[in-house]
């Protein structure tokens, strides 16, 4: 392992560090044109991404090893350790990428990842894929790319574990392509209890024609993780996209999405919701773009904001970006306490000011967990933050 | 810098600000900027040292600057050096005759006397005609009052310690790189202070519209409303503006003290270039007010149909308990002019509140953004605000961007926020021609209403001119 | 005495409201207060139920002969004091079921109850939506979230039966509803009337009064209740208007 400290080295040295293949020549053009994140950028004007950048860290290359046969996928420290039978997965040196990616961290992450875990899915199925974490001090880059193909109906819980590691920077994130009229859903459940780990997380998503993306992002806990998404989305595509994130202590945890109406009629749904509490930081950047291309589209985006007390910080940026006129579009966002009206009416019921309190920030959570179809795993969901949540309320 | 000074520094971001500027005619000296053009300029003017100094420290600080790049505007890279930053006025037409026909028929139709038209086309004017006599008759009022209103260059001299007090306290040289350069280079603007108590009894300068306007390409402005007083304050005026000067970039500073209010009203009709935006007006500009003291209320309004490249953000600052910021705007492009512009509300006292009313018309090829920030710090117990920023598009060439960033740090605090985009409805034109009104009549209808909230807010007399501009900058847009 | 009000003084930010005002509510009789716009009809039931705006300048309120005006709002729904509010507040993503169903184990549980178990409490509840005309798919719903404003007043009166309150304030329950909403929630007003109970009707229409016949009127004006009397007032008002009473004093 060599010792990698991305903040002192300059763009040259670090598209040095790509290998001549196709995806990583891509990813190094790319780059250059960017440049190498700092404080000036946009997206990462609240998360500070140059201080994890100036961390001493050994770079962590992934290792292939024996992978156990399992219901589940699960990924070790970036490398495949079980995998259900029947799914098609690879590891290719060269994918297809986003040539124009807002996030440079999605192609420094291309570039220093050495080989790529694919998935090709051609028929309807749900799967888990469970991270796991294992190294200290480390930088750990891996990259996973799915193909969905024509007409499939796909729905992908994601996880997280760690063993408590200390001190990691992760760099992770999806190339996800779908086929004409397929279906992908990820359910991804981020639960950091332990303020562990780091992560830099950037994902593309391309749909095609008729094709939907429904993402349903549940942030919980501590942490400094950022997850940067971007979605193509071609003729009558739809994006479907959910998010909910409590957040607590000194947690920075920031989700930035950039949805663009690349083909007419497309149709976005977003709706975001946060809780922050203790010296948390939560950072909602969303943008939707609509080209001159993307006639007829529909596009709608909210998010609703409790701050439980003063030290926490919520940075909400809806945006919309329009260069066509035959469209509806629209945008809204609050940020603000729990409604004392709610709160005292539920008194006047009999119910205590705690009580109160409680149900009303567990129904504001849950009107995002409802999205989530699968009962079981909803119960679940919402287990995690009743969970927290009462934890919070014993300190 | 005091204490005070430096906390509003630290809480206003640079990368980011406000201003304006106005305009005319003129010639230049040699162009290029350094030491000794500015040295050259302030004595000229016959300013005082310590004024020449200031200049001097603000040029350091802008040499050091980058010009910022993050708005979402897209124009060629401005030479500063092949600017001239001193001039003497042009030879002027001799006659309307020699000047151009667009414009005669745009103050036509805007309804502007024949004498003002002379002034505004900037037609050299023997006889001392009425807006002069007027204005001093005013001016003597004002005196009575307390009320200095004068020119700031006059302030410069005559009231020195307000200014050394004053100026640069809200917006600082160095807050960012438009705001450096006019610091160092500014040519004129007005100086306003109203006493304690005192209410002003007119809108200041809508009589002075035709003098005010020797001002230049870096104007620099700076309305002090002293405890419990009221200021109304009109800036521009719809009548299309040439100038020769493509880049302006002028400073405004606000300053209500205690239990008083500012309210500061704004056309900018700036010459836009031409449908591939050539020759348009780049206009870089730093708006800010502070609401110092408890129960203070700074109000900006503004309607916005010229330039090519428009960059401004009027902001207010709201550090006493229970001060009050609004922001309405009304921003139009069509051709090829681009906009960003909105503002930014920052609450550190107590039960502030702050109110964003933006309307954004597109039509043609023109790029229209709002932009505004929302923070709220720690301190701003009871913080409220509401934004509402809505883009109507005309037309599949154009586009309309709303880019708020909404930050809190008080729980207590409460943010709303809400943004839409639209064409205008085939269902409401059709309704308005089936009814006989032509299409144009209907468009400009249907904007007007769109827009109502913000002309509302205007001053009387400057709202009528609003909704004339608005009709005339419409005009061959729709179709 | 079901509610003593003594001398009331209360004011909602700078300014006050109420004014002195006496008032005594008895067990089992039905009071209704009328009053113009303004007169501070919805303050008195805010201040009574214990409302965050309000504060209380001076006076006293007495509750089955205990002051109440320092308790908390759950304290006083506790003891068997109900307001139906004039617009009940949506709160998203709290089903009915489970709000309804925390309010009267709460209750049961000040009383030294064992709670209710689902199976029970859906019963109780089912029966009493069907009483009110009310779906039984309501009870799944968000807490007021797109209710109509008839099903709000149908929600509230379903609350009111569930709780078992003994005294009942119906700020102005049957404005905005339609003839058949109406006597539903006149209908849940009656199964609850007993010898043991007190209502207090706010409302500035008499229509409500024709189905609840009430058995005291009080006129409440500028903060202060000016009039007393029986039904014949109703009758009086609406043939003569406000200023007639006002004129009388």
């Amino acid at each position: 392992m060599r010792e990698l400290v991305l903040s002192k080295m300059d763009l040259n040295s670090i598209l040095n560090l790509s290998t001549k293949d196709k995806t990583k020549a891509t990813a190094a053009v790319a780059l250059s044109h960017l440049g190498l994140p700092s404080k000036k950028t946009e997206h990462y004007r609240y998360f500070d991404i140059t201080q994890l950048l100036s961390k001493n860290l050994n770079l962590y290359q992934p290792v292939a090893q024996k992978a156990d046969q399992n219901e589940k996928l699960v990924i070790e420290d970036g490398a495949i350790a079980s995998f259900p039978s029947d799914l098609k997965i690879d590891v290719k040196d060269e994918i297809d990428i986003d040539k124009e990616h807002f996030d440079q961290i999605y192609y420094i992450n291309h570039i220093i990842t050495p080989n790529v875990i694919t998935i090709e899915i051609d028929k309807d199925i749900e799967l888990e894929v469970v991270h796991r974490f294992s190294k200290d001090g480390v930088i750990l880059p891996y990259r996973l790319g799915i193909a969905v193909k024509n007409g499939a109906k796909v729905t992908l819980y994601e996880d997280f574990e760690d063993k408590n590691i200390k001190e990691s920077l992760i760099f992770y994130g999806w190339d996800i392509s779908l086929e004409k009229d397929s279906y992908f859903e990820l359910v991804r459940v981020q639960n950091e209890l332990k303020r562990s780990y780091s992560m830099v997380a950037s994902h593309f998503v391309k749909a095609d024609e008729s094709s939907e993306f429904s993402i349903k992002s549940f942030d919980i806990g501590e942490g400094k993780i950022c997850h940067n998404l971007k979605v193509d989305l071609l003729k009558d595509a739809k994006c479907d996209a959910k998010h909910l994130v409590y957040t607590d202590k000194e947690a920075v945890r920031a989700n930035v999405i950039k949805i663009n109406h690349k083909g007419k009629n497309a149709k976005t749904e977003q709706n975001a919701r946060h809780v922050l509490k203790d010296k948390s930081r939560a950072i909602f950047d969303a943008l939707i773009k609509v080209e001159h291309s993307g006639i007829g589209a529909s596009a709608h985006q909210n998010n609703k904001s409790i701050l439980l007390n003063d030290k926490a910080y919520m940075i909400s940026k809806p945006q919309l970006e329009i260069y066509i006129d035959e469209l509806e579009a629209s945008h809204g966002s609050t940020t603000g306490q729990i409604d004392p009206e709610e709160v005292f009416y539920l008194r006047t019921r009999g119910i205590n000011e705690e009580e109160a309190k409680k149900m009303i920030v567990l129904g504001f959570m849950r009107e995002i967990i409802e999205e989530v179809k699968d009962e079981e795993k909803k119960d679940e969901i919402m287990r995690r933050f009743e969970e927290i949540y009462n934890i919070d309320l014993i300190e | 810098m005091n204490e005070e000074q430096k906390k509003i520094q630290e809480v206003v971001s640079r990368e980011y600000e406000l201003g304006f500027s106005v305009d005319i005619e003129e010639e230049t000296a040699p162009p290029g900027l350094n030491e000794d053009i500015i040295r050259f300029l302030s004595k000229k003017k016959g300013e005082p040292e310590w004024m020449t100094n200031m200049r001097i420290q603000a040029f350091h600080i802008w040499q050091k600057m980058e010009e910022p790049r993050w708005a979402h505007l897209k124009y060629d890279v401005i030479d500063y050096q092949s600017i001239s930053y001193y001039a003497a006025p042009k030879k002027k037409p001799k006659s309307l005759d020699e000047v151009d026909p667009e414009i005669l028929r745009a103050y036509e139709k805007l309804g502007i006397p024949l004498e003002e038209q002379k002034a505004l086309a900037g037609v050299a004017v023997d006889a001392v005609f009425d807006s002069v006599s007027i204005g001093t008759t005013f001016k003597e009022k004002l005196k009575e009052m307390g009320i200095i209103f004068c020119s700031i260059s006059e302030a410069i001299k005559e009231y020195p310690e307000l200014i050394q007090k004053y100026m640069f306290s809200v917006v600082p040289m160095s807050d960012n790189f438009f705001a450096a350069l006019n610091s160092a280079v500014f040519t004129d603007g007005t100086f306003v202070y109203v006493p304690k108590g005192v209410r002003c009894p007119l809108e200041l300068s809508t009589y002075f519209r035709i003098n005010a306007q020797n001002t230049g390409q870096f104007e620099r402005t700076l309305i002090i409303a002293d405890e419990g007083s009221y200021v109304s304050y009109n800036e521009g005026c719809s009548a299309p503006m040439r100038d020769e000067n493509q880049l302006h970039a002028a400073v405004v500073e606000l300053i209500a003290l205690k239990d008083a209010e500012i309210k500061y009203s704004t056309i900018q009709n700036w010459y836009p270039g031409d449908e591939e935006g050539r020759g348009g007006i780049y206009n870089f500009v730093t708006k800010r007010g502070v609401c110092a003291g408890e129960n203070s209320k700074i109000s900006w309004t503004q309607v916005e149909t010229g330039s090519a490249i428009t960059w401004k953000y009027p902001s207010c600052v709201l550090k006493g308990d229970n001060s009050v910021g609004e922001f309405y705007s009304v921003a139009i492009t069509t051709k090829a002019q681009q906009a960003d512009t909105g503002t930014k509300m920052i609450h550190i006292g107590k039960n502030t509140s702050s109110t964003i009313i933006s309307k954004g018309i597109s039509a043609m090829r023109g790029q229209n953004s709002y932009r505004g920030l929302v923070k709220i710090q720690a301190s701003a117990q009871n913080a409220r605000n509401y934004s509402e920023c809505d883009s109507l598009l005309i037309g599949d060439k154009c586009g309309a961007h709303t880019f708020p960033y909404l930050e809190s740090k008080n729980a207590s605090a409460q943010i709303e926020h809400e943004a839409t985009t639209s064409k205008i409805s085939d269902e409401q034109l059709f309704y308005l021609r089936q009814r006989g009104i032509n299409e144009e009549d209907a468009v400009s209808m249907i904007v007007h209403g769109f827009c109502k909230e913000v002309l509302a807010n205007l001053p009387m007399e400057f709202a009528a001119e609003a909704k004339d501009l608005l009709n005339l900058t419409l005009e061959g847009s729709v179709g | 005495m079901m509610l003593e009000i003594k001398d009331l003084r209360a004011k909602i930010g700078e300014k006050e409201i109420i004014k002195g005002l006496n008032l005594n509510l008895e067990k089992g009789k039905v009071h209704a207060i009328m009053g113009p716009n303004g007169a501070g009809k919805s303050t008195l039931s805010k201040t009574i139920v214990g409302h965050y705006e309000v504060e209380v300048t001076g006076g006293d309120i007495l509750f089955k002969g205990e002051s109440i005006v320092d308790m908390e709002p759950e304290e006083r729904a506790l003891k068997g004091i109900f307001m139906s509010f004039q617009n009940p507040v949506e709160v998203p993503g709290v089903t009915n079921a489970y709000f309804l169903r925390t309010a009267v184990n709460a209750k049961r549980e000040y009383e030294g109850k064992e709670p209710l178990n689902a199976a029970e409490f859906l019963r109780m509840a089912r029966e009493y939506a069907k009483l009110l005309g009310m779906k039984p798919e309501m009870l799944n719903r968000s807490l007021n979230v797109g209710f109509s404003g008839g099903e709000k007043k149908r929600n509230e009166i379903l609350q009111m039966l569930m709780l078992d309150p003994d005294l009942i304030i119906l700020d102005e329950i049957d404005s905005g509803l339609d003839i058949d909403a109406l006597k539903a929630v006149s209908e849940g007003i009656n199964k609850i009337k007993s010898p043991e109970k007190t209502f207090l009707i706010i409302t500035h229409y008499s229509r409500i009064l024709e189905y609840v016949k009430p058995d005291y009127i009080h006129i409440l004006k500028d903060g202060k209740v000016v009039k007393t009397g029986g039904y014949e007032l109703v009758k009086k008002l609406e043939a003569e208007g406000y200023k007639a009473i006002e004129e009388e004093q």
